[in-house]
């Protein structure tokens, strides 16, 4: 549903998109990353249709949005980082508004206000003006806005910023739920907890180039390191680590007695042998599992290596 | 059009619910009905009441002083104020086109104002139902004519609206191309050059006295104020579209 190949975006001297390519089918989430300042939200502006790019391709549905921005604008609900709605309209008007604007006729856009609202929770705020409402249902009623004439492909620049715990979670179940119903949703964020749990694929861009673009399991697969737990004095199984082989004693201390190791697989069992062999008292040898953020920050730090 | 006609009736609606605008039509028919009860206290005017519509709607002060300013305010909050609050871009990446969302803000606009100009034709009813006799043709010319007059003072304040979210360089610039337009050329109108020439050719409080109020309906004039407020349109559009340019 969403493609782009090779798009670049340059703003006066600065390259804010470096040939990046994505493509998003139709019922996968895919987690956009990437620190403060990568062309995160460039990209999305230019999936959304706001901004063109300055070179490459990006297209909504087979539709460029260069050549045929308006049919692609079309199939895009778009949230944008600051989402503001007029203060002016309650939120049922607002959103009767807003599908006026996407061209769902008037006579069918009471039932569409209503299921959008419905679909996001917000039913119970129709006669509320927008400031009124808190930061959780100012973002729903943005994803509603979203949501209305059922477009194909959700594009959500920070969705999760200012949400409190309990909002989102809410807010992942809602797109979750859109998943399901086979959208093609990209969304940015820094809360990586959130994209671990609900991404099936991570780009991480920096400095406007992509530096990973991957399955989110396979991102998160087993890397050979090994958390090592060790009952004694630390000195004292430091030493004896010392004198293991080359594995284990370029070990390095966690914290406290717990040690990390890269052990590949079929290394595993001798390495254990070793640890006991020189009398260490280990209460636990498994696999460390890695998280996003860690992915993330090495990521991010070999980019800066690289540049540097 | 589905599209046009929802952000047209979003943005009369958002008119019509601002106190702000109350304001500014409280102060503008206050202002009016001192002018036109100083208007008809006077002589002249009392002996021949066929002048007072070109005193109301054509070279009277409230077109020197009052007009420039309104339109601007009447328009600041259509791209000013939704740059300000950052409500222009879910707009923009709606299905719709910009020339969509330029028109439909200024047909608001013009539509909204036409109560401005629609509540100075009561002060003629008044007059007419006690007894006066009067000329309908310059009347109606008159309200016409500043009718054009206004929505192209609208169709540069919504050029001036569309440059960014400040709101003083909106309603200031609004204002200031309005003045520009009305002064410079009464500054050279009476110069016996080309440049004279053009100026009483763009004077425009002349070309509504002379011309609409005198219940002419001047092709020149109508021309001319049309073309320019569809310069600006076009000026707005592309202020609009030049993001897509912009490096």
């Amino acid at each position: 549903m969403i493609e782009i190949e090779a798009l670049s975006k340059r703003y006066s001297n600065v390259l804010a998109l470096d040939r990046l390519s994505i493509r998003v089918g139709a019922g996968e989430i895919l987690g956009f990353l990437g620190p403060n300042g990568a062309g995160k939200s460039t990209a999305l502006k230019i999936l959304s249709g706001y901004l063109p790019q300055s070179s490459g391709e990006a297209s909504i549905g087979g539709l460029s949005l260069r050549k045929k921005s308006l049919q692609a604008r079309a199939l895009v609900g778009y949230l944008p980082e600051n989402f503001v709605a007029p203060n002016e309209l309650y939120v049922a008007e607002y959103l009767r508004y807003r599908a006026g604007l996407k061209g769902v006729a008037r006579k069918s856009r009471s039932a569409e206000v209503e299921r959008v609202m419905k679909l996001v929770g917000i039913e119970q705020r129709a006669k509320q003006r927008f400031d009124a409402l808190s930061k959780g249902f100012k973002q729903r009623l943005g994803v509603a806005d979203c949501l209305l004439a059922d477009p194909p492909v959700l594009i959500l620049d920070e969705p999760f910023s200012g949400l409190d715990p309990l909002q989102r979670q809410d807010f992942r179940e809602i797109l979750r739920s859109l998943k399901m119903r086979g959208k093609a949703i990209i969304f940015s964020s820094h809360v990586l907890p959130e994209v671990e749990d609900i991404a099936d694929r991570v780009l991480i861009i920096h400095h406007g180039k992509t530096r990973v673009a991957a399955d989110i399991g396979e991102l998160l697969a087993d890397n050979h390191q090994v958390v090592i737990a060790i009952d004694g004095e630390q000195q004292h199984i430091i030493h004896q680590l010392a004198q293991c082989g080359p594995e284990l004693s370029a070990s390095c201390v966690i914290r406290d007695n717990l040690f990390s190791a890269k052990i590949e697989k079929e290394r595993r069992a001798d390495c254990l042998q070793e640890l006991l062999q020189h009398d260490l008292q280990v209460s636990s040898f498994a696999p460390s599992k890695r998280d996003l953020e860690n992915v993330f920050a090495e990521f991010v730090a070999s980019a800066n290596e690289d540049v540097a | 059009m589905s599209a046009f006609f929802a952000l047209f009736r979003k943005e009369l609606f958002t008119l019509g619910i601002s106190p702000f605008i109350y304001v500014l039509l409280a102060v503008w028919f206050l202002l009016n009905a001192l002018l036109f009860n100083i208007s008809i206290e006077t002589q002249y005017i009392q002996a021949d009441l066929s002048l007072l519509p070109s005193y109301l709607f054509g070279s009277g002060m409230l077109v020197w002083l009052l007009l420039p300013i309104f339109p601007p305010l009447v328009c600041l909050r259509m791209f000013a104020e939704e740059h300000r609050v950052s409500t222009l871009e879910p707009l923009l990446t709606a299905p719709i086109t910009d020339i969509a969302v330029v028109f439909a803000k200024y047909l608001a606009a013009c539509l909204f104002f036409l109560i401005f100009w629609g509540g100075l034709l009561f002060f003629f009813f008044l007059l007419e139902m006690h007894g006066a006799t009067l000329d309908w043709a310059r009347i109606i010319g008159g309200f016409v004519g500043s009718c054009l007059l206004s929505f192209l003072f609208i169709a540069t304040s919504l050029f001036a609206s569309s440059w960014g979210g400040n709101l003083v360089l909106a309603a200031g610039g609004g204002a200031a191309i309005n003045y520009c337009m009305l002064f410079v050329p009464a500054l050279f109108q009476y110069e016996d050059s080309w440049l004279g020439e053009i100026s009483r050719n763009c004077h425009l409080p002349n070309l509504i006295s002379n011309g609409f109020a005198a219940a002419l309906i001047d092709s020149y004039a109508v021309l001319y104020l049309v073309l320019l407020s569809a310069l600006f349109l076009f000026l707005t559009y592309l202020r609009l579209v030049s993001r897509r340019w912009i490096p």
